[in-house]
């Protein structure tokens, strides 16, 4: 996980009357989380739960897509805590000039800080509908990060959101990347438990959605019948195509392989697959940012006013429909 | 194109966009750096010139996919024509199927025994398998409300089946002209329309073996695909006749499990020795004379009865994809991995 710093405030000159103000600002921020939490993560039941953790596993996304991370790890541990480890470049843990504090505290405690608004640190990214990682920590009752950068672990603990620490160094490492263990805040998440199969659907599409990432899940609250640890490797090196065809398991395919096309347009990266089954149901799943967008939208019209016009034309260049007899 | 357009014209109907879409499994993945997310729950895209994109892209690699493989691409041209045709003849079914019910006087299949009262709300119509069976729950039901319709053998597996060939078949026709249902509303030409509704009870009854839960799954199956609202209304029931008859004497009682039936044993048998107990295991509803048929499954004050529900549709709908469809090796992947769930009926 990693994310370049980019200043909310551009316009304004850093100076040190504006530091103090800036972080009473940063209090407000991460405290209006903790008092309505509902509209940064949906609600604070087990769905608001879950999206902690997508919260989390987004940054690491990101990475990935960027091209410096191809593992993620996500664990579900025993005492209600989560943790994610991602092989990216770790988040920047220098001195951000305008805050005056580690670029990692930034990330963490400042609302909307990261280099998802900056089109040139990530061309696209996941988890936008998001408010970031610095949101999971106000929502946890303690959270640490890890970051192996350089040659050396950085880290930092925090209560609420409230670092208990400057960043500091605790060893040396010859990996980079980054490790996030967040205990959800019991006193705003009252009920719920994180659910083995909701996390792991989630992975596997992500896991399609992003062909050559692997993410491997780990439930350590339950056990395999050989005694192991509870858990799945999700890798696709197929991608969508892939995908279309986990969801046609059960259904006989009328062509071999699945129609895949993976494009550009004006900034907008598409990519498709499709394929044709025997059965009379249409099945069309759609994602924005590897977010499932339900209810559809402009993609799903463009892609069926596509799919007809084009079938169409052919249908009727080709003669095919010539020899059909009504 | 318009130069091109003959020989679809030729076809002497229109070919929709749904027909393009039959049997269509699609992903469509897109990156949008501001997406503006609309709808009630915010997972609607709004961003106007993702629309063009979607479509240039598509068009323009769906076009060299058609050009590249021509068997490929006259597949899938057939089967949206089938779509095109199916969708033509199901509606001319449709229509076929609900003209009956205003030619032919009542229009009630001949085999339907129907109840005196006419108010849906307190009627109800039992689904029974086979006509022996069928004609002891016309002797044993209350006729003031309780109609009977048997239904004959296994009916068609409609998860194989196209739409038209659905309303061919007779005990499927039988099942929509007794319920009183049709299909197309002013705003949908597929959906059920309710308004003639004529039990708001429809209790499917079958034998307790592996016939019967078949016949019981086809019946459902039928139920999910094209009467799904009715299941969503709670309307449907499935009946449950007990599986065993524990004499002693002259006592006789049910029993409705394995569990159930060792517990009125030991009940009927009091001080007395278990051995002295028989007990008979119901193969099949007729092995009940009318009047058991009465107290034990049809009774309202005695029976019991499980209301069809539907929990997650999309859950559903693989499962039914699953157990009913084609594929052999996904299904018997599942059944292996519920066995430990499901009993044996030997």
């Amino acid at each position: 996980m990693s994310v370049e710093i980019i200043c909310m405030s551009e316009n304004k000159a850093p100076n040190k009357s504006e530091y103090s103000a800036n972080n009473i600002q940063v209090l407000e921020g991460l405290e209006a989380v903790r008092k309505r939490p509902a509209m940064y993560i949906g609600d604070i039941g087990v769905k608001g739960l879950h999206h902690l953790i997508w919260e989390v596993v987004d940054n690491s996304i990101d990475e990935a897509l960027a091209g410096h991370c191809s593992h993620i790890n996500v664990e579900i541990n025993t005492n209600h805590s989560i943790t994610v480890t991602d092989n990216g470049r770790g988040i920047p843990t220098d001195l951000h000039e305008k805050e005056k504090r580690s670029a990692l505290e930034v990330v963490m405690t400042v609302l909307h800080a990261g280099g998802k608004f900056d089109k040139d640190t990530y061309k696209v990214s996941g988890g936008l509908h998001g408010v970031g990682v610095s949101c999971v920590n106000a929502l946890s009752s303690k959270l640490i990060a890890t970051v192996h950068r350089n040659g050396i672990i950085y880290q930092q603990e925090y209560n609420k959101g409230i670092p208990k620490y400057s960043v500091k160094e605790v060893g040396t490492t010859d990996t980079t990347g980054t490790i996030i263990e967040f205990h959800p805040d019991k006193e705003i998440f009252t009920a719920g438990e994180y659910n083995y199969e909701t996390v792991a659907t989630r992975c596997r599409e992500l896991s399609f959605l992003n062909a050559g990432i692997t993410i491997t899940l780990k439930d350590h609250r339950e056990q395999e019948d050989d005694g192991s640890t509870k858990g799945e490797t999700f890798l696709s090196t197929g991608g969508l195509k892939e995908f279309v065809e986990y969801l046609d398991v059960s259904r006989e395919t009328l062509i071999p392989h699945p129609i895949y096309m993976d494009g550009e347009k004006g900034a907008i990266p598409v990519q498709v697959a499709l394929s044709y089954n025997t059965s009379y149901t249409e099945h069309v799943i759609s994602y924005v940012n590897n977010i499932n967008t339900i209810e559809g939208g402009t993609h799903i019209a463009g892609f069926r006013r596509a799919l007809t016009r084009t079938l169409k034309a052919y249908a009727d260049k080709s003669g095919i429909l010539d020899k059909i007899k009504v | 194109m318009p130069t091109n357009r003959a020989s679809l014209i030729r076809l002497k109907f229109d070919v929709a966009g749904d027909d393009f879409r039959e049997g269509l499994t699609a992903v469509i993945s897109v990156k949008v750096a501001e997406p503006q997310f609309e709808g009630q729950t915010k997972t609607k895209l709004g961003n106007s010139e993702v629309s063009g994109a979607v479509d240039t892209c598509v068009s323009e690699m769906l076009n060299n996919y058609l050009e590249e493989n021509p068997k490929e691409a006259r597949q899938i041209v057939q089967k949206v024509v089938l779509a095109a045709q199916a969708r033509h003849a199901a509606r001319k079914a449709r229509e076929m199927v609900q003209r009956k019910n205003v030619l032919g006087g009542s229009g009630l299949p001949g085999k339907l025994a129907d109840c005196s009262n006419k108010d849906p709300e307190a009627c109800e119509i039992y689904l029974v398998e086979g006509d022996s069976a069928g004609g002891s729950a016309k002797q044993g039901r209350d006729r003031m409300f309780q109609a009977i319709l048997p239904l004959r053998g296994k009916i068609l597996n409609v998860e194989k089946a196209q739409e038209h060939r659905i309303y061919d078949n007779e005990e499927i026709k039988n099942m929509i002209t007794a319920l009183g249902v049709s299909f197309g509303t002013p705003e949908n030409e597929k959906a059920l329309n309710m308004e003639k509704l004529r039990y708001h009870k429809v209790i499917i009854m079958t034998d307790a073996d592996i016939d019967g839960s078949h016949i019981r799954t086809l019946i459902l199956t039928f139920f999910f695909r094209y009467m799904n609202d009715l299941i969503e209304k709670g309307y449907l029931y499935i009946a449950l006749p007990p599986l065993y008859l524990v004499k002693k004497g002259k006592t006789e009682k049910y029993a409705w499990s394995d569990d159930d039936r060792d517990r009125v044993v030991k009940e009927v048998a009091g001080n007395g020795k278990e051995e002295n107990v028989s007990f008979q295991r119901y193969k099949g509803l007729g092995e009940m004379n009318p009047e058991q048929l009465w107290t034990t499954t049809m009774d309202p004050k005695n029976r019991s009865l499980k209301q069809v529900t539907i929990e997650s549709a999309a859950e559903a709908d693989r499962l039914f994809s699953m157990l009913m469809g084609d594929e052999v090796p996904p299904r018997r992947e599942f059944i292996e991995k519920n066995a430990k769930y499901a009993k044996i009926d030997a």
